[in-house]
C-alpha cells in the first residue's frame, strides 16, 4: 500500500514536470512569434526580422518623441523606432548588442537618451517583455546586470518566470501562434512609435510644483559600457547619433546637476567622434502644448522634434 | 519567509526530509533551528524579542507549577502576562497611543509630548505572545504540566509553520505531540500536501487577484466611487481576507501535517454562518476560542444578568479589534460585531423569527460585509467616507465603470472589462469550492485521473495565473 502510494506520487509529479515543461515550450515558442507591443520589438531583435536603414533606440522619450514617418520622409530611408518604453539605456544594452551582431543594413543609430540614461538601476523594468529571448546571452547580460537574482531566477528555474508575468504575456502567446498559422504580419503604420495625442495633462503642474529638486547621479560603470557600445557601432561601420531629449524646462529646473549629464553624453561623444544633439535647450521646451507630460512629447511635440533630428542626420556624411 | 516563495518552496522540503532522516531526540533541534531560520528571514534583531517572551514564560511555567502558595501563583502569572501584553504594548501599541495622548495634549493646549518611537511591528507578534500567555495561564489553571524541555518550550512558541499567524495553539493540543516520534506516513503526507496545494490556490489565484481590483476602490476612496463599486469592491474584500488568512491557516496545518503534527482548524466555511455567533464560531477559530477561554469566561461568560452578558461580550469584541491593530477602524470593526451580536440576542429572547436559512446566510454575510470596511480601510475618514457612500443613493449608484481622463477605456473597479468580469467570476468559484469542501466523499469516489486534473488545474493556476506582486499575507501586520 505505501509502495503503491509513493509510486503514485512520483509518477504525478514526473507527470507534472512533462506537462509544465511542455506547456512553457508551447507559451514561449509563441511569445517568441509575437509581434505586438514591446516584446514584439524584442522579438525583432534577437530575430533579427526586421533591418532598417536608421534604427532608433531609447526609453519612452524616444518611443514616443521620435517619428519613424517623418524621418523616413525626409531621408527617404526606412526607418524603425525600437525604443522601450521604461527602459534606459542599462537595460536595452543588450538588444544593441544583439542587434549590431546580426545586423547588416542598418546605416544609423539613434539612441534617444533622458537625463536619466546613464544612472543607476536596480530593478528591471517588465522583465516580461524579454523573457522569451532571455536565454540570448546578450539580453540575459543586461538584465543581470541590473537584478541579478531575478535574471538568474528567470532563465535557470523552470516555471520561475511566470511568477513575474501577467496575462499580456500569454496574450503575446496568443499572437504568436494567430500571426503564424494565419501567417499575417504586423502592419505596424507607425514603425515602433506610439505617437500620443493626448495635451498638457491637468494634474502635471501640480506634480511638478510638488516635487523635490534632486541630483541626477551619473554611474560610472555605466559611461563605461555606452562607451564601448559607442566603440562598437563604429567597429561595426554604422553611424550614430545621441539625442538628449527635451523635457519641459519647470521640470528640468527641479534636476540641479543637468551640466554634468549634458558634459558626460558630450564626452562620450566626442571621444568616439560621434554626433550629440541636446534637444533639452530648444524654445520648445518651454512651452506646455508640445508636451503631455513632463518628460514626455506629445504627437505635435514629437513632429517637431523629428523634423529637426532630420535635418540633423542629413548633415552626417 | 513568505509560504507563497521561492524560499518556502526550498525551505519546506530540505526541512521534512532532514526532519525524518534525523533520529527522534535531535529532531526538536532541527525544528528549532529551521524556525529561527523562518522567523529571521523577516527580520533578525526581532528574534531577541521571541527568545526574551520564551525565557520568561518558561521559567514562570515551571515556577508557577512548583508554587503552592496561591498568591504567589497568580503573582508568578501576572508577572508573565504583565511581561507579554508589555512587549505588545510597546511594539504594537505605543506609537498609537503616544499619538492619541499628544492629539488630546494639543486639544487642551497643554505642554509636554511623548516621543514617537521609530519601530517596525515584529512580524507576528500578537500571535506568538497569545500562544506563550495561554501556556503559563494553562499551567496556572492546573490544565498543563509545565514544559521542563526548553528547547521543546521554545519550539511550542516558535513551530514554524504556526509562528507569525497561527493557528495559536493551546499546549495541551500541540506541546505532547513534540515528545512524540514522527514517523512518515505516506497518506498523511499527501493529506498535507493537498492542504498546501489548497492554501496556496486560495491566497495566490483568488485572494491576491482579488486584491488588484479591491486596493484600487479602498486606496483612492475619495474618487467618487458608486455605491455598488464600494459594495463589490467589499465582497471582493471579505472573500480576499478569508482565502488570504484561511489560505495561510491551511499551508501551516498542512505543512505541520506533512511532518505529523496536528495544528487545531482554524476556519469553518465562515461565510454559510446563520447569525453573527455562529460566524465568530467558524472565523479565526484559535483566535475566539482564546477570547473565550481567557477573557469571556473569566469575566463571567453568560452566567450573568443580561446587562453584564452585553457588555462582557462589546468587551471581548473591542478587545478582539484592538488585537488586530493599533487604529481606531479595527476599534470600530470589533464594537460593531459586538452590537451586531448583542442586538441578535436580544431580538432572539425578545422573538421568535423564524427566517429562512438561506435568508439568514445573507443577512449575516452582509452584515460581516459591513464591518469589513472599517477592517480594511487605512482611517476612519476613509472607513466613513465608503461607508456612507453604500447608502447613498443618486443616480449614478450602479455606475460600474469609470471614464479614463485620457481618452483610455474605461475601467471596472480599476480594471479593464475583461478582468473585471474574470474577477467577477471569482466569486461563485469561491462559493463552489466552499461548498466542494463539504462533498469530500464524493471527490475521493471521482476516478483518479479526474482528481489529477483538478490537482494539476489547481498547480498550473498557480504558475500561470498566481499573483506574486503582492506576496505578503494580510494577518502578518497583526
Amino acid at each position: 500500500m505505501r509502495k503503491k502510494s509513493i509510486r503514485q506520487l512520483i509518477f504525478f509529479l514526473i507527470v507534472l514536470i512533462v506537462i509544465g515543461l511542455l506547456l512553457d515550450f508551447i507559451i514561449e515558442k509563441g511569445v517568441k512569434r509575437s509581434e505586438i507591443s514591446w516584446t514584439g520589438k524584442v522579438n525583432k531583435i534577437c530575430s533579427q526580422k526586421n533591418e532598417p536603414q536608421i534604427a532608433i533606440f531609447g526609453s519612452s522619450v524616444g518611443e514616443v518623441g521620435i517619428s519613424p514617418m517623418i524621418l523616413s520622409r525626409e531621408l527617404k530611408k526606412n526607418v524603425y523606432n525600437f525604443s522601450i518604453d521604461g527602459t534606459p539605456f542599462i537595460q536595452y544594452e543588450g538588444l544593441i548588442k544583439e542587434f549590431l551582431n546580426k545586423n547588416e543594413k542598418t546605416e544609423i543609430i539613434v539612441l534617444a537618451e533622458a537625463y536619466f540614461s546613464l544612472s543607476p538601476k536596480n530593478e528591471i523594468t517588465e522583465i516580461q517583455r524579454y523573457l522569451a529571448n532571455i536565454n540570448n546571452d546578450n539580453v540575459y547580460n543586461s538584465l543581470l546586470y541590473i537584478q541579478p537574482d531575478l535574471a538568474w531566477k528567470c532563465r535557470y528555474l523552470p516555471l520561475y518566470k511566470y511568477i513575474t508575468t501577467d496575462q499580456t504575456y500569454f496574450m503575446n502567446a496568443f499572437d504568436g501562434y494567430k500571426r503564424y498559422f494565419s501567417g499575417n504580419e504586423l502592419i505596424d503604420s507607425n514603425f515602433g512609435q506610439r505617437p500620443v495625442d493626448r495635451n498638457w495633462e491637468v494634474d502635471e503642474d501640480l506634480k511638478i510644483k510638488e516635487s523635490k529638486y534632486f541630483d541626477i547621479i551619473i554611474d560610472s560603470q555605466i559611461v563605461n559600457k555606452y562607451d564601448s557600445i559607442l566603440k562598437k557601432t563604429k567597429k561595426k561601420n554604422k553611424k550614430t547619433v545621441i539625442v538628449l531629449m527635451p523635457v519641459f524646462t519647470m521640470v528640468s529646473k527641479k534636476y540641479t546637476n543637468l551640466e554634468p549629464v549634458r558634459k558626460a553624453l558630450y564626452n562620450l561623444a566626442k571621444n568616439n567622434n560621434v554626433k550629440f544633439l541636446d534637444f533639452t535647450t530648444l524654445e520648445l521646451c518651454n512651452q506646455k502644448e508640445y508636451f503631455y507630460n513632463s518628460n514626455h512629447l506629445n504627437r505635435k511635440g514629437a513632429s517637431i522634434i523629428s523634423n529637426i533630428l532630420a535635418d540633423s542626420i542629413r548633415c552626417i556624411k | 519567509m513568505l509560504f507563497n516563495s521561492l524560499e518556502f518552496a526550498l525551505f519546506f522540503p530540505i526541512v521534512t526530509i532532514l526532519f525524518f532522516l534525523l533520529p527522534h531526540k535531535f529532531r526538536w533541534l532541527l525544528l528549532l533551528l529551521a524556525s529561527c531560520f523562518f522567523y529571521m528571514f523577516f527580520k533578525p534583531i526581532y528574534i531577541l524579542i521571541l527568545i526574551l517572551t520564551i525565557v520568561i514564560d518558561y521559567f514562570a511555567g515551571i515556577w508557577i507549577e512548583k508554587t503552592v502558595n496561591k498568591k504567589h501563583r497568580k503573582r508568578l502569572l501576572l508577572l508573565s502576562i504583565f511581561v507579554n501584553v508589555g512587549i505588545l504594548v510597546v511594539f504594537k501599541y505605543y506609537n498609537f497611543l503616544a499619538d492619541n495622548f499628544n492629539i488630546v495634549m494639543d486639544t487642551l493646549h497643554t505642554k509636554g509630548k511623548i516621543p514617537m518611537l521609530n519601530i517596525i511591528l515584529p512580524i507576528g507578534l500578537s500571535f506568538h505572545t497569545f500562544q506563550a500567555m495561554s501556556y503559563t495561564i494553562e499551567v496556572y489553571r492546573g490544565n498543563q504540566k509545565a514544559e521542563k524541555h526548553f528547547g521543546i518550550y521554545a519550539l511550542y512558541v516558535m513551530f514554524y509553520p504556526q509562528l507569525v499567524a497561527g493557528p495559536i495553539e493551546r499546549p495541551q493540543n500541540i506541546l505532547h505531540q513534540f515528545h512524540e516520534e514522527k514517523k512518515f506516513e505516506i497518506n498523511r503526507f499527501k493529506s498535507g500536501l493537498k492542504l498546501i496545494l489548497w492554501g496556496l490556490f486560495k491566497k495566490v489565484v483568488i485572494a491576491d487577484r482579488l486584491a488588484i481590483a479591491v486596493d484600487s476602490i479602498y486606496n483612492h476612496p475619495f474618487e467618487n466611487w458608486s455605491g455598488l463599486v464600494v459594495i463589490i469592491a467589499t465582497v471582493f474584500f471579505s472573500i480576499q481576507i478569508y482565502c488570504d488568512f484561511s489560505g495561510y491557516s491551511d499551508i501551516a496545518i498542512g505543512t505541520a501535517r506533512c511532518m505529523g503534527f496536528n495544528l487545531m482548524v482554524n476556519f469553518n466555511q465562515p461565510y454559510f454562518s446563520k447569525s453573527i455567533s455562529e460566524f465568530w464560531s467558524r472565523w479565526h477559530i484559535s483566535l475566539s476560542t482564546w477570547f473565550k477561554d481567557y477573557i469571556y469566561i473569566p469575566l463571567g461568560g453568560n452566567r450573568v444578568r443580561p446587562i453584564r452578558l452585553y457588555l462582557n461580550l462589546l468587551i471581548v469584541f473591542i478587545i478582539s479589534g484592538i488585537w488586530h491593530g493599533a487604529n481606531i477602524t479595527f476599534i470600530i470593526w470589533g464594537a460593531l460585531h459586538g452590537f451586531f451580536l448583542i442586538g441578535s440576542l436580544i431580538l432572539n429572547s425578545k422573538y421568535q423569527i423564524k427566517i429562512n436559512k438561506y435568508l439568514n446566510i445573507l443577512f449575516t454575510f452582509s452584515l460581516v460585509c459591513l464591518t469589513w470596511i472599517f477592517f480594511r480601510a487605512n482611517n476612519i475618514t476613509e472607513a466613513k467616507h465608503l461607508f456612507l457612500s453604500i447608502f447613498n443613493f443618486n443616480q449614478d449608484y450602479f455606475l460600474l465603470n469609470k471614464a479614463d481622463l485620457h481618452g483610455l477605456p474605461d475601467t471596472y473597479l480599476g480594471l479593464p472589462l475583461w478582468r473585471f468580469l474574470l474577477t467577477l467570476l471569482i466569486i461563485p468559484l469561491f462559493f463552489i469550492l466552499e461548498i466542494m469542501k463539504n462533498k469530500k466523499d464524493y471527490f475521493y469516489s471521482l476516478p483518479f485521473y479526474i482528481r489529477w486534473i483538478i490537482y494539476y488545474f489547481m498547480i498550473f493556476s498557480l504558475i500561470f495565473f498566481g499573483v506574486y506582486k503582492t506576496g505578503q499575507f494580510i494577518y502578518f501586520q497583526f
